[in-house]
């Protein structure tokens, strides 16, 4: 078995924990029906990353707030495996994958060139791909992604009071019923603030934040 | 056109100058290239290359050279067997004896900085942007003196070489200059502190006195290397692996080496 294919899986087995605690908290959960839920020995850094999934569950409630709409826990859930699904595919460069998970109008709030792609919006299928190649051409952020000792990359809710102050002109722009998912990604010299928004089975937005270090 | 002359004359004397490096040459010439080809405005990549030039020179040629960014095949060898597999083992330990000591939080670790990342985060910081448009107008100064013939000779290269090391820059670039990076050589790793998608103690000066030391983040970090040196240590006879540290000038808490250490002595 490769590195990278077991901290990839890592990563799924980290949120199948996750959606065993929902299991036990006696909230419904599509944990029977996937296919990874095989969780393995106690790790150590999955049963963090199976904590903190736990709090941003609870905290995500908040972000509906945000957008005004009733939570489910089942939405909640599904939107941290998306969102996983989503920056796991990116990582990859699978662009098709990423394609299929992206839905329009997606849209972009990344650094100005040359740190990111810019404020952009793709408003039609045809638009998305070069929107999205911005995204895979950024080796800095592909190369971060990938180190394998950071893995896996725990998705986080993000509550109404906790968006962080360079996203906060954007969250009006957060569509009811939609969730705000975090990540953060440390690349040493660098470490970026990713926000993805989903809609139901989909990521609707991709926001960065990025924080240089003199190192 | 005025300016443009100058922008030539800076190319000029650039590549001069480059061309009269002793032992960095080859070091320097690549990651000027690299810069240049990252950065599609004239001006901007212009800029960006005499800061790091200055860089480079302020250095001094042989530890521009003892310290430059392994090559993608060096790191690619050292990943597998050498040093960096042995470093990156050693900090997957510590991260999970942190885990187990600090449960909900999680240590992060800095990757291997090649060149062309090196470069990458050279040409997208914002702080290297905005020093380098000042340098350029400065040297645009400097290089429309009397002195400075459109042809460069080695007196004229010799009187930029020193007037561009000995100019300021403002702001500091917040990035070290491509290929001069600490971790270009996989010999240190920086960790950080991480609750869910909220860094708690990080790479920044002002964090020490309060994150690291204060909130204690320092104390778990070192507990928790000082566990995994402990592990290495058990039953070893020959020259065992630990992680050293932290950094003590300029203090950094985040920042550990790898070591070898004899086990007689240990």
């Amino acid at each position: 078995m490769s590195r990278r294919w077991f901290t990839v899986k890592t990563g799924h087995v980290a949120l199948t924990l996750s959606l065993l605690f929902w299991a036990c908290q006696g909230q419904s959960s599509d944990v029977s029906s996937s296919p990874r839920a095989t969780p393995t020995a106690e790790h150590p850094k999955l049963a963090a990353a199976n904590q903190q999934q736990a709090a941003a569950s609870t905290s995500d409630h908040s972000a509906d707030a945000v957008v005004g709409r009733s939570p489910g826990p089942d939405s909640t859930v599904d939107a941290l495996k998306v969102a996983q699904r989503w920056l796991d595919a990116l990582e990859r460069k699978a662009k098709p994958e990423l394609t299929s998970l992206t839905q329009t109008p997606f849209a972009l709030h990344d650094p100005p060139d040359p740190t990111g792609c810019g404020n952009r919006v793709a408003s039609q299928q045809e638009d998305l791909a070069d929107l999205l190649q911005c995204l895979l051409d950024d080796g800095v952020l592909i190369d971060d992604l990938a180190f394998e000792l950071n893995h896996p990359h725990v998705p986080e809710g993000v509550a109404a009071n906790d968006f962080p102050r360079w996203s906060k002109r954007w969250r009006k722009e957060i569509p009811a019923g939609a969730k705000p998912v975090g990540f953060f990604i440390y690349g040493g010299g660098i470490s970026h603030e990713i926000i993805l928004v989903v809609e139901g089975s989909r990521v609707s937005a991709f926001w960065r934040g990025v924080k240089f270090d003199a190192h | 056109m005025a300016s443009d002359a100058s922008d030539a004359k800076i190319e000029q004397y650039i590549t001069v100058m480059t061309q009269m490096l002793s032992t960095s040459a080859d070091e320097v010439q690549g990651a000027l290239g690299l810069i240049a080809a990252g950065v599609r405005e004239p001006r901007t990549s212009l800029g960006m290359r005499l800061l790091a030039l200055r860089r480079y020179l302020r250095m001094g040629e042989s530890k521009v050279v003892a310290q430059w960014a392994w090559t993608p095949e060096k790191v690619a060898q050292e990943r597998a067997s050498g040093d960096v597999k042995v470093l990156y083992e050693l900090a997957g330990a510590t991260q999970r004896a942190f885990v187990t000591n600090n449960p909900g939080f999680n240590l992060l670790v800095s990757p291997l900085r090649s060149l062309a990342k090196q470069v990458g985060l050279w040409i997208t910081n914002g702080s290297v942007r905005e020093a380098s448009a000042k340098l350029l107008e400065d040297v645009r100064t400097e290089l429309s003196k009397d002195l400075y013939t459109l042809a460069p000779t080695s007196i004229s290269i010799l009187k930029f070489r020193r007037a561009l090391s000995q100019m300021t820059v403002r702001p500091e670039p917040k990035s070290a200059a491509p290929g001069t990076s600490d971790h270009g050589q996989g010999h240190a790793v920086d960790f950080v502190v991480v609750q869910g998608r909220h860094q708690i103690a990080g790479t920044e000066t002002k964090d020490i006195a309060g994150k690291w030391k204060r909130d204690g983040w320092e104390r778990k970090l070192i507990d928790a290397i000082a566990a995994c040196n402990e592990q290495q240590r058990k039953g070893s006879t020959g020259r065992v692996p630990i992680l050293s540290g932290p950094l003590k000038k300029p203090y950094e808490p985040w920042h550990w080496v790898l070591c070898w250490e004899d086990a007689a002595q240990s």
